[in-house]
């Protein structure tokens, strides 16, 4: 269970501006489970689809690349690899859904092609084969009588029916780990739910481990066992899903959890947090919160604190000058 | 004719295409008068009454009869099956001609297109240069270094064709390729030269297969411009372009000789056109949906 299948050491991925380049994520260091799912947590602008980009080789070339840091799959560094070798990675042992739907599959294939073309191209199957699999992998993802919908093309389908879609072309090179970038935040709320539903189906079913990229606390809390929040390209937290929610410490999740409706507090109790993410080229030197945090201490705006645990297996990590010393011991008394 | 290639482009737009065509009773017109010519070209070695180049001498210059329905050229060759023969060399002279320009110039166009930089510039500087000379000069040249034949004049009629498909593949290509189904192609692994041809080549299909047929009148003209200026295929197999001009020796005494084959350029040329609208019309969003 505790087997590290995915780890990401150092992380540094840059951009490119009018003057120069800035780093979108620093320093990023995080692991992922084996059957684990990870969600990474912020704010637009915090450097999380950024993250998952640059573990799937993703970024845009040019004008953006990896400064240094590792990405460790499988005991296999990603980032120094060949395209040719990221390629056949990408889409069998590695997949990524998208969070536009509607836009993602191509307008003018049917959707029996679209999954039946990534089958065949990594597993070699013969193209009848490969329809026979995309239409039992329609059935994976619940799309009501699958077999009349494999000749339909993208735009007889709801937007929920293309993620399901979406899914199951992720699932076609049955990958280890999904990286889901957003998968929900177009679709309505009961929509989400089922799709949620089923992502964590399929994750137990399939033995995949997942990266849920989200800023919504709400499908955090149904999907994720960990949860790593990031904060201008940095972690600002990482702690298992209950003892974030139940002990928020850094003073931006808190701000992340308090803006968040609940149905047990009175909506007027929701605290917007003030101001925007800083843009890459503007980035305080200090703690990329502190402008907006209201406990700072004159040192956040001078010195980036370390991501230290708070509690004593060590599961619970926060970057922050104010709380990291403060909650040793109530992180403590939690465990 | 492979106006209607089963992928997925066209495959989608089929119902919207017959029913656009219906409301547009023009381009069923088009259809139909095009599908007559192939019929006629198909069967004339069955329907023309006469050989092509069978010489009669004693019934030369002769005008519509019972025996001769188009009448005879100079040297008393039944026009009628003349026309049928030539219908042959015209008709698949275009139609081959603009495949494969169609497909050279598309090739090209999305790789310039989808690799941007140094590659679109090479390809589309060479393009440029190619579009600046003139469709004759272009048959001259390729006929003055190979020769007059029937392949030497596909060959000229598909480079001066290539550039502008080229031109029309590049620019979808471009928005194309920075649409989300692109990137979550590559996200499932799938190589660029597969991006290439299975996800953006069919999205720009049917815009391809309109100007394609649009193309196809155009070089059934050049093709008998070519040929009208005897730089097209040698006397004395029939061609329309070649009709036309053996048939101007005598324009003021016996004018059908000329007119004849002109009139069947007219009708091929206008089919293809009408053809060309409605195709354009089926695929043209806006009009695809209302």
């Amino acid at each position: 269970m505790d087997e590290k299948l995915l780890v990401v050491d150092k992380l540094t991925t840059s951009f490119q501006l009018q003057n120069g380049w800035y780093p979108a994520i620093e320093d990023l260091s995080f692991s992922l489970n084996r059957n684990e799912t990870l969600a990474l947590v912020g704010e637009s602008g915090c450097g999380k689809s950024v993250t998952a980009y640059s573990i799937m080789n993703l970024l845009p070339k040019p004008g953006s690349r990896i400064d240094r840091g590792r990405v460790l799959f499988n005991g296999k560094d990603l980032v120094g690899l060949s395209s040719g070798e990221m390629r056949s990675l990408r889409g069998s042992k590695l997949a990524m859904i998208f969070q536009e739907p509607m836009t993602s599959l191509n307008p003018a294939l049917s959707i029996g092609k679209q999954i039946a073309e990534v089958l065949y191209y990594h597993n070699g199957t013969s193209k009848k084969e490969a329809l026979k699999g995309a239409l039992e992998l329609l059935e994976q993802v619940k799309i009501p009588a699958a077999a009349n919908r494999l000749n339909d093309y993208p735009h007889h389908l709801s937007g929920g029916m293309r993620q399901r879609v979406m899914i199951a072309m992720a699932l076609a090179g049955r990958p280890e780990i999904m990286l889901a970038d957003e998968p929900t935040t177009a679709l309505d709320v009961t929509i989400q739910a089922q799709v949620l539903a089923l992502l964590d189906d399929l994750k137990k079913e399939m033995k995949m481990s997942m990266i849920f990229i989200t800023h919504d606390m709400g499908v955090v809390a149904r999907v994720a066992d960990r949860v790593a929040v990031m904060y201008g390209g940095y972690l600002a937290e990482v702690a298992p899903v209950e003892e974030l929610f139940a002990n928020p410490t850094h003073p931006y999740t808190e701000a992340l959890l308090q803006s968040m409706p609940r149905l047990d507090r009175d909506i007027d109790n929701l605290k917007p947090i003030p101001g925007l993410v800083p843009s890459i080229d503007r980035m305080p030197k200090g703690c990329r919160f502190a402008e907006r945090c209201r406990h700072k201490i004159p040192r956040c705006e001078q010195l980036m604190p370390e991501l230290l645990p708070v509690n004593s297996d060590g599961t619970h990590t926060v970057r922050c000058w104010v709380r990291a010393s403060q909650n040793i011991s109530s992180g403590d008394a939690k465990v | 004719m492979s106006l209607f290639p089963k992928a997925g482009g066209l495959h989608r737009t089929f119902n919207d295409l017959v029913r656009v065509f219906n409301r547009n009773k023009t381009s069923w017109a088009g259809l139909i008068l095009l599908l007559v010519m192939v019929v006629l070209a198909v069967l004339a070695p069955w329907i023309a009454p006469y050989d092509p180049i069978d010489q009669n001498i004693l019934q030369r210059l002769s005008p519509s009869s019972t025996e001769h329905l188009l009448g005879t050229d100079q040297f008393g060759r039944d026009i009628l099956s003349r026309i049928l023969w030539g219908a042959r060399i015209s008709l698949s002279v275009g139609t081959i001609s603009v495949l494969l320009g169609m497909a050279v110039g598309t090739v090209l166009g999305i790789f310039a297109g989808y690799k941007g930089k140094f590659w679109d510039y090479l390809i589309m500087g060479v393009m440029d240069v190619f579009m600046a000379i003139p469709t004759l000069l272009m048959g001259l040249m390729v006929v003055a270094v190979l020769g007059p034949n029937l392949v030497n004049l596909t060959i000229a009629i598909a480079l001066t064709v290539a550039p502008r498909f080229a031109r029309i593949a590049r620019a979808p290509t471009i928005s194309i390729k920075n649409r989300d189904f692109v990137e979550a192609g590559r996200a499932m692994g799938f190589s660029d030269m597969r991006i290439m041809a299975a996800h953006i080549f069919p999205n720009i299909l049917g815009e391809l297969v309109v100007m394609g047929s649009l193309w196809v009148a155009t070089a059934v003209r050049i093709e008998a411009s070519l040929s009208f200026i005897g730089l097209g295929v040698k006397p004395p197999t029939p061609t329309w372009g070649g009709m036309i001009r053996e048939g101007f020796q005598n324009i003021l005494s016996e004018p059908w000789i000329s007119i004849y084959p002109g009139i069947f350029i007219l009708i091929t040329v206008l089919a293809f056109n009408l053809l060309g609208d409605g195709l354009r019309d089926a695929i043209d969003p806006k009009l695809r949906n209302s």
